[in-house]
């Protein structure tokens, strides 16, 4: 998992690879870190993950909160069809905002 | 309302169910949901359904259930069948454990071709495709061993039945007993691959409770994960623990209801003390920060450090919140009791 400072207070967090009930937890960490780093303005990037389960996304459904409670909010870029699948059933895709590319992602949080 | 939140909740499921696992699981999604097969019969105002053994149940009310229930599934091809009378009445004679009468008219409605009197919807193919199914039940019902097996083979080699999991849950402890080894270890198998989806099922919906009152739809949110306990808690132990930490956080976290949140807990605290994890302490703490109540946030963070000091809460999570506390705390013996417990968190990788 790579981040990237994107300026602004914007970071971008790469994920890559299956997020389930083995992997959640590191990216609930990395989101943690960049919270307790004060960076709340979160683009994560999905389009290297070809899944996502319950326990992935109750990472995002736990963090978004707290992003939002300190003028932040979480984008996430690029998702692959299965799990755009995912958070649109959960309707997640009203909640969070989705970017098709870095530009657009950054520009949501202006 | 009871009703309604009952049938949209179901309906969830179901898309979770054929939707999900569609993209994840392949053909496991069509054999996940015990409703997955099943046939919507109209009688006046009224929608029925047999569950799998014949028994009769109202689903809801044709006008205001049917259109609410299906006009968000666009993954629910519904499909209007012509289904003959002599069809629901073996189904009733199996719910009366009249078995022998059962087979009779089971294996005479597979070629039924008139006395259609019956137009249903359904998302299967076909009614005769639950036939086999029945049949097995109708036959274990009378013990006649080899029949039961019989039909049971047909109805997992086509893939055709009411439900394929409640199908392997019947057969196995016969195909057991019949030494049918080869197809028990399949059925194992392939009941153990749906228990996991099943689960994840379950645990899916819950997360969609949770998106519900993200949206600010908290009554949806509660009816969802209340209707979620009522169909699944017997099957999970720790369901009912999940779901009153997801109705605690929507209250603390996404409601902001702390007063309520702090009864909940005081009620919780007046009963039984072991009740409370780490996390509720934390909870607490949270819903007393949110009534700037802070002597009393002090006392519940390090009530949750005391069940847990190992971190594994992740008590580094929580220092700004444990700064805030700090800086609002009225006495100096409170802020130094809780300077003590910030320096164990900083020094916790």
């Amino acid at each position: 998992m790579d981040s990237q400072d994107l300026g602004d207070g914007i970071v971008l967090i790469k994920v890559s690879g299956y997020i389930d009930a083995h992997t959640f937890e590191e990216l609930e960490n990395e989101i943690q870190s960049k919270f307790s780093a004060k960076q709340f303005k979160l683009v994560v990037d999905l389009s290297d993950v070809p899944y996502i389960s319950s326990a992935g996304a109750g990472v995002f459904i736990g963090a978004f909160p707290q992003a939002q409670e300190n003028d932040g909010s979480i984008a996430l870029l690029n998702p692959s069809k299965n799990v755009l699948d995912v958070f649109e059933l959960l309707g997640l895709t009203e909640i969070f905002t989705i970017a098709k590319d870095v530009d657009s992602a950054k520009a949501l949080f202006n | 309302m009871k009703k309604r939140t009952t049938i949209a909740f179901t309906s969830l499921i179901l898309a979770l169910t054929t939707g999900l696992f569609a993209v994840e699981k392949g053909r496991i999604a069509d054999d996940l949901n015990s409703y997955q097969d099943m046939l919507f019969f109209k009688e006046n105002d009224s929608i029925f359904i047999y569950e799998h053994d014949g028994k009769k149940i109202k689903y809801g009310n044709f006008e205001e259930d049917q259109p609410q229930s299906y006009r968000n599934i666009n993954i629910f091809d519904i499909l209007y069948e012509d289904v003959p009378t002599i069809y629901e009445s073996a189904l009733s004679s199996l719910a009366k454990k009249d078995y022998a009468k059962a087979i009779e008219l089971f294996e005479a409605s597979k070629s039924q071709k008139t006395n259609v009197t019956k137009t249903v919807f359904s998302n299967s193919k076909n009614y005769k495709n639950f036939i086999h199914h029945k049949l097995f039940l109708a036959h274990m019902g009378l013990g006649d061993v080899p029949k039961a097996l019989d039909a049971f083979k047909e109805a997992y080699r086509n893939r055709d039945s009411h439900s394929r999991y409640r199908l392997m849950v019947d057969a196995m402890p016969l195909l057991v007993e019949t030494g049918e080894t080869k197809l028990a270890i399949d059925v194992a198998k392939e009941l153990g691959e749906i228990r996991l989806s099943r689960r994840e099922t379950v645990d899916l919906a819950l997360q969609k409770c949770l998106a519900l009152s993200l949206s600010g739809k908290y009554r949806d949110a509660r009816d969802g994960l209340s209707e979620l306990l009522t169909e699944y808690g017997a099957d999970y132990d720790d369901l009912e623990r999940r779901v009153k930490d997801a109705e605690t956080t929507i209250m603390v976290y996404h409601e902001k209801n702390y007063r309520d949140a702090i009864k909940h807990y005081e009620k919780i605290l007046e009963e039984d003390r072991t009740g409370m994890s780490a996390d509720d302490y934390l909870k607490l703490a949270d819903a007393y920060v949110g009534r700037s109540k802070w002597e009393e946030a002090r006392w519940n963070i390090l009530q949750a450090y005391l069940i847990d000091s190992t971190g594994k809460r992740g008590f580094s999570k929580v220092y700004d919140r444990l700064k805030k506390v700090h800086e609002n705390l009225p006495s100096p013996e409170g802020k130094a009791a809780l300077e003590d417990f910030m320096e164990k968190v900083k020094a916790t990788p």
